[in-house]
């Protein structure tokens, strides 16, 4: 019997995190040890969560490959496979199926360099991915920089992690909120980051991003209006990586929508530089 | 092997034959008015005068709705099911282009990770082609090097001889073993009919220069001939449908609360939320970018993939479009442009 690519594999959910109102994180084990032996995935990489009875949804393992045993996910409740996820509870079964697509090269080009993160709203999922992957093999990497923003304080996720990359003394951390994101009603008190958009923030940042290497991050606008600022600050484009998203049905280069161009996000990428992104149709 | 001859009658008993057995039986059926390519059982009445099926033989392989998936959900957890093995299927009327189709889609299906689905039933299927006899103002096979008369994806092509029969030629040994293992329904020779007429490849003029297309579309992803080109278009997504080449597809859930189906659905790049995000944001939000998609996937991106264009010149997408879409004139306008050099 020939293997079945879309059969997921069966994980228990271990842990479940409200990080914002419609943002949650699921921490998942394999329901058959053996197959979580067997299983490795790299930094970048993604995979296709199943809620059985609605279906299967696209987004990055946001924990790093270096903690083995599990896998997170963190997501935005949008439609009918993230609203049953949202409903899950620890005990509970759901389908994943990956890693699929390609890596950081975190050990060819990443080693030996200062590092900076820029990551907005929902997208530090697939940042915090690299982001442990680096500060667990810390002492391979010069300085390490992370600008994180969101619309308002509630938008902010990992608030916890915030805290403790804030309070590591070999790590600076950038957090911004858009302006007005530190109203109490959003449940903020005493903001002690910047107010400003992350573009803005990190033009201000005084990072020097000779000989770096930088890891975006962030909704489409976001990207468009780093790319510069990242190339002002002395990134070279060969070492500004980002992940594309799109949508994805199949994960295999199969079901034909995530393609830029004769690029599929899913196979090709996600991650890619900004030099490549520049040779590709504006389609993304 | 000698030449050998089926008629109408013998054909159709051995198809029926076959249907009543493991192995399905696809043939062209006519319902209400127009022949489409069919699953068939043994008494299945089989048309046979027809110019070409509304549908393409896709669906054979790659059923429009498929299981890949079952699951039961108990008090203990979920418990996943295996999906039994693809019945071996005999694909009976299909001509040249939808055969060369069946060639063009298993590169996709075989990229990297196996999709066995598509792969198993696909080396499970005899091809048995129908040679061209008629063609019309939207066949375009021979603008793409393939011919009315070709053997691209067959097993075995039948070339007609007279209204009533067909010469068989083999085309793969499984073809030659076929024809050998229901010898009693050929016969070893017929009188050909010689007022009967068929058609050339010289029949169908050649349209454009295929190998300019791509060329045109990589220079000029940006051209505001786009808009121009697709203008009519109006995202019903019909021309995907009947595509023997379009492969796009959704997955989704199909379940009761304590058992359920995954399945693969055809799905068309034509449609605005084929790509539209969670966040709201689409990457090809207007008409134009999807139906660009739509020919630079078939003329440029699949050829950068797979070294082979995505369409065999059926013309099926041209007769079905209800807004008057015709791929051979955008292709030929593509092809001019580019021998101008124009944007």
């Amino acid at each position: 019997m020939s293997e079945n690519i879309y059969k997921p594999y069966l994980m228990k959910v271990a842990e479940v995190r409200d990080e914002t109102p419609d943002i949650k994180t699921l921490k998942l084990e394999f329901q058959n040890p053996a197959e979580g032996e067997t299983f490795s995935f790299k930094a970048g990489q993604f995979g296709l969560y199943s809620a059985f009875g609605a279906g299967e949804s696209t987004f990055c393992i946001a924990s790093a490959p270096t903690r083995k045993g599990y896998i997170e996910c963190t997501f935005r409740v949008a439609g009918r496979v993230t609203s049953q996820l949202r409903d899950v509870n620890p005990g509970d079964t759901i389908g994943f199926r990956g890693p699929y697509g390609n890596t950081f090269p975190i050990e060819e080009k990443f080693f030996g360099k200062s590092i900076t993160f820029v990551a907005g709203g929902i997208a530090l999922p697939p940042v915090r991915c690299v982001i442990w992957n680096v500060l667990d093999l810390r002492d391979k990497f010069k300085d390490i920089n992370i600008v994180y923003g969101a619309k308002t304080y509630q938008d902010l996720v990992y608030k916890d992690e915030l805290q403790q990359w804030q309070d590591a003394k070999d790590i600076n951390l950038i957090k911004t909120l858009d302006p007005g994101g530190d109203k109490a009603e959003y449940g903020c008190n005493n903001w002690d980051g910047k107010m400003g958009f992350v573009p803005t923030v990190l033009k201000e940042s005084g990072i020097n991003g000779k000989g770096g290497i930088a890891v975006l991050c962030g909704p489409p606008i976001m990207i468009k209006l780093s790319l510069p600022v990242l190339v002002e600050l002395g990134f070279a484009k060969e070492d500004i990586y980002t992940t594309l998203e799109n949508k994805m049905k199949c994960g295999l280069g199969k079901c034909g929508r995530c393609n830029v161009g004769s690029f599929y996000v899913c196979k090709h990428g996600p991650v890619l530089t900004a030099a490549d992104l520049a040779t590709m149709p504006d389609e993304f | 092997m000698a030449e050998l001859i089926i008629n109408r009658d013998k054909l159709t008993q051995l198809l029926h034959e076959i249907a009543g057995g493991e192995t399905e039986v696809f043939a062209p059926v006519l319902k209400e008015e127009a022949t489409y390519i069919t699953k068939i059982s043994q008494d299945t009445p089989i048309h046979y005068d027809f110019f070409i099926s509304v549908n393409s033989v896709k669906e054979a392989i790659f059923p429009r709705y498929e299981p890949i998936l079952k699951y039961k959900i108990d008090q203990e957890g979920v418990k996943l099911e295996d999906i039994p093995p693809m019945k071996p299927i005999v694909l009976f009327g299909g001509h040249p282009c939808d055969a060369a189709s069946l060639m063009v889609m298993e590169k996709l299906f075989g990229w990297d990770y196996n999709d066995h689905f598509y792969q198993d039933r696909r080396n499970k299927t005899i091809v048995i082609t129908l040679a061209c006899n008629e063609f019309d103002k939207d066949c375009f096979c021979t603008s793409l090097g393939y011919s009315p008369h070709g053997e691209v994806g067959s097993d075995i092509v039948l070339e007609s001889i007279s209204k009533e029969a067909w010469k068989a030629k083999a085309v793969t040994d499984r073809g030659k073993e076929f024809i050998e293992k229901h010898n009693t329904y050929f016969a070893a020779s017929d009188k050909p009919d010689a007022s009967f007429k068929t058609i050339g490849d010289k029949d169908i003029p050649v349209g454009f220069d295929k190998d300019a297309v791509k060329p045109w579309i990589k220079e000029n992803f940006e051209s505001e001939e786009w808009q121009k080109l697709t203008s009519k278009c109006w995202s019903c997504a019909a021309c995907t449908y009947v595509c023997p080449t379009c492969h796009c597809f959704d997955i989704t859930d199909d379940a009761s609360m304590w058992s359920g189906l995954r399945t693969k659905n055809w799905d068309a790049c034509t449609m605005p939320i084929f790509t539209l995000h969670a966040s709201q944001h689409n990457p090809r939000e207007a008409y134009y970018q999807r139906y660009r998609q739509r020919i630079a996937h078939k003329y440029s991106y699949y050829v950068d993939l797979f070294k082979v264009i995505s369409c065999t010149g059926c013309g099926r997408c041209s007769r079905v479009c209800g807004a008057g879409m015709n791929i051979l004139e955008i292709l030929t306008r593509i092809s001019s442009l580019a021998k101008k050099g124009g944007k």
